[in-house]
């Protein structure tokens, strides 16, 4: 570590703060334009490899084979409902009384707290957004206008998907643009089945191959991170051995280094950015470490906070000052609010007997996608906007446990193999309303000394009818196709577990209705940007990751032109 | 977030066939740190899942230490109500024992053991000692079907498949 009593030596071109998804983005794209920059992460360490302990673990080498403990469990009442908090990757989490918040309305906060943050957790799912996404919120008057379309973002998201490797097929879907993709990974049979169905028997209605962040088939640039193919292993939450999948901690983050312009710091909890009047402009931020509670001031001409949606608010509502005493950039009170998420609260099963000469072999990392088809093309329902789904089918095993004994074992070995079995989940868009909040707690501080959130997010109508539509129209599709035993399950399950929070620090055109500028830019901090989660306008349906990384890139290299035409 | 959560369901059909199975107990102490299990539900736990999985041409499940594994789960991933209750019934499951045969299970002949197994397959055993063993067999053949000799001797789990088929055909 630099001096800390030295200024000169704790000042950088750029602070990142956050090494997840988006922050992992900012940092190469930075780095790469010869910024000396500094990375900011809250947690511990974790290299690519060498910090996966469970990677290469065989399921037998697990005590408790995937299960938690009741220890665990009763002390993680919020995490443990995450489907990836089990034995193999819950050393991936934060644990709840390690960063506590509180829930005015129950809300499931789900974090990763190390370098990569949730980039070694995530589902990996990378639809891109259309202009049926962007102009949404001004076609249905709702949130405030997106102050980019389609055509900024297109260049960014094919600079990031050559990078990042995402499979896919190039399906010609207006709604879901195709991009640069590798080979997409193959349906099973009962997906393509019911594929051909949907298009047959209904409009603007498609089920494609989920477009994923695997190496299907690396291209050189993959080569030269490190990566090589995915080997179908399916065990992406432990860290990835082959750089299989793309996390900061195997793609971004490395490169950055490689540029010897990164300064990574881990043990950094960001208090608050720190603005200076005279200057008029944010100076640097300050940091406790998170072990010994130390503080010190980084010092820099630009800094991109990608703490992760939530977080982002935390730090930027905290970043108090004579200026702005309601939290950095918050001259019009809205920092914070219009908060949304994804609805997750509905899946559908079903059953088919058809196509039994078939059955799946070995793994495969993504699933059926049906883009959304409601609400598209004009105003059809008596709710707002709609839902992407994920289609899977698969044959399922019976094992027959019947006895004891000889009979019993000789029986375990062999399992048959029963009619195919579907599965959907629905992603619904919801509105962001002014009144889905988080906010800082008068009082109760974290143990870094930090204001804690408070959450008040909650489920509405539209998200109602939504499930109900949904469930409808898989039905009609589900039938259409001569599946039986269609099941509707309601899931019950809060705001936050679908890891999708967004919002709070919103896009817009007008500093009176919106935080940031079309480059991501604090309407009234030219040289803070806020490229992850926190950003977003408007959700749609598709898993936001993917759009993230090309907001960041496309706001990294903004910044970059501006400080060279002298501009910040 | 997305998952491919396919169902593995377990299907019950009719079959069973007495077996008969030795149950030596083994020299020196408890292989785990078994409280709140005693040495002698150690014991009756060991005897049990040897009736259950016994030696063959292949190991059995003291050979795989399939009771240590239930003991295991039972102690730390259990909830404690839940724990409460598989104890409760293991010791139903003694009594019961007791009052059939004035032993106890581990000292029961192999006819005898297997004509209790037949009476806890029909669930002819009362509602705690159905609880106790119907939790204490999926935990047994969970253990089994999870140990490292049956993962790597008679079916195979590959950790790295590196391929996917969606149509691979069925041999019938």
């Amino acid at each position: 570590m630099p001096d800390r009593t030295n200024k000169q030596q704790r000042t950088f071109d750029a602070i990142v703060i956050g090494s997840g998804i988006s922050g992992g983005w900012a940092a190469k794209e930075l780095t790469e334009n010869g910024l000396k920059t500094l990375v900011l992460e809250r947690g511990r360490d974790v290299k690519h490899n060498v910090d996966y302990p469970t990677t290469n673990m065989m399921p037998f080498e697990f005590a408790y084979r995937g299960e938690l403990t009741n220890a665990v469990k009763e002390a993680n009442p919020i995490a443990s409902k995450c489907y990836a908090f089990r034995e193999d990757a819950f050393h991936f989490f934060v644990k709840d009384k390690e960063h506590p918040y509180i829930q005015d309305k129950p809300f499931d906060w789900i974090r990763g707290y190390q370098v990569g943050g949730r980039s070694l957790l995530w589902a990996r799912q990378t639809q891109r957004w259309s202009d049926f996404d962007f102009e949404g919120p001004a076609r249905d008057g709702f949130a405030v206008d997106w102050p980019i379309r389609y055509r900024d973002l297109a260049p960014w998201y094919s600079h990031v998907e050559r990078f990042a490797g995402i499979a896919g097929n190039r399906d010609g879907i207006p709604e879901l643009p195709d991009g640069e993709f590798l080979p997409a990974y193959p349906l099973t049979a009962v997906e393509d089945y019911f594929a051909d169905i949907v298009r047959k028997k209904f409009r603007n209605r498609y089920v494609i191959s989920g477009r994923c962040a695997h190496l299907s088939k690396p291209a050189p640039i993959h080569f030269e991170q490190g990566r090589v193919k995915c080997m179908n292993r399916t065990l992406c939450q432990r860290g990835c051995p082959f750089g299989g999948y793309f996390s900061s901690n195997s793609t971004t983050l490395p490169w950055a280094d490689r540029t010897g312009n990164m300064t990574l710091r881990p043990f950094s909890v960001v208090q608050e950015i720190l603005y200076d009047q005279q200057a008029g402009r944010a100076g640097g931020v300050r940091v406790a470490d998170a072990e010994t509670g130390e503080v010190t001031d980084y010092f820099a001409r630009i800094i991109f906070v990608n703490a992760g949606s939530l977080n982002t608010n935390l730090i930027l509502l905290n970043s108090k000052s004579h200026r702005f005493p309601d939290g950095l950039g918050n001259d019009n009170g809205l920092l914070g609010k219009y908060i949304a998420f994804h609805n997750y609260s509905a899946r559908m099963y079903a059953k088919y007997d058809g196509l039994k000469q078939y059955r799946t072999d070995g793994r495969t990392p993504t699933s059926g996608y049906i883009p959304r088809f409601r609400n598209v093309y004009r105003q059809e329902t008596d709710f707002l906007r709609g839902y992407a789904a994920t289609l899977y089918a698969g044959r399922v095993e019976y094992r027959d446990t019947k006895g004891f004994g000889k009979p019993l074992k000789h029986k375990l070995l062999k399992t048959e193999l029963g009619p195919w079995q579907l599965g959907s989940n629905m992603m619904g868009e919801t509105i962001p309303r002014e009144q889905n909040r988080v906010y800082l707690d008068a009082d109760a501080v974290d143990p870094w000394g930090i204001p804690q959130l408070r959450v008040d997010i909650d489920y509405d109508d539209n998200d109602e009818k939504m499930r109900e539509d949904y469930f409808d129209q898989m039905a009609e599709m589900f039938e259409a196709a001569g599946f039986r035993d269609i099941g509707r399950e309601k899931v019950d399950m809060a705001p936050g577990l679908d890891i999708h929070e967004m919002g709070g620090v919103r896009m817009g055109h007008d500093p009176r209705t919106s935080l940031l500028n079309q480059w991501n830019q604090l309407h009234h901090c030219k040289n803070v940007f806020v490229t992850d989660g926190a950003c977003m306008t408007s959700t749609s349906t598709q898993n936001p990751s993917l759009t993230y990384m090309a907001i960041t890139a496309r706001a990294a290299n903004h910044a970059v032109e501006e400080l060279r035409r002298g501009d910040l | 977030m997305h998952r491919r959560d396919l169902i593995k369901n377990v299907l019950i059909v009719a079959g069973g066939i007495t077996v008969f199975s030795a149950c030596h107990s083994p020299a020196g102490k408890p292989a785990v740190d078994h409280l709140p299990f005693t040495e002698s539900d150690e014991e009756t736990l060991r005897c049990l899942a040897e009736v259950i999985i016994p030696a063959t041409e292949t190991p059995g499940a003291t050979a795989l230490q399939l009771h240590v594994f239930a003991i295991t789960l039972v102690r730390d991933c259990y909830a404690a109500d839940e724990r409460e209750k598989y104890l409760g019934g293991l010791h139903a499951f003694d009594t019961a024992v007791n009052v059939l045969y004035r032993k106890r299970f581990k000292d029961c002949l192999e006819t005898e053991k297997a004509e209790v197994l037949e009476k806890m397959e029909e669930d002819e055993m009362g509602e705690a000692v159905g609880f106790f063993y119907n939790k204490t067999k999926s935990l047994i053949i969970k253990g089994y079907l999870s140990s490292a000799y049956v993962m790597s001797e008679l079916n195979r789990y590959e950790l790295v498949p590196g391929r996917f088929s969606g149509y691979h055909p069925v041999e019938s």
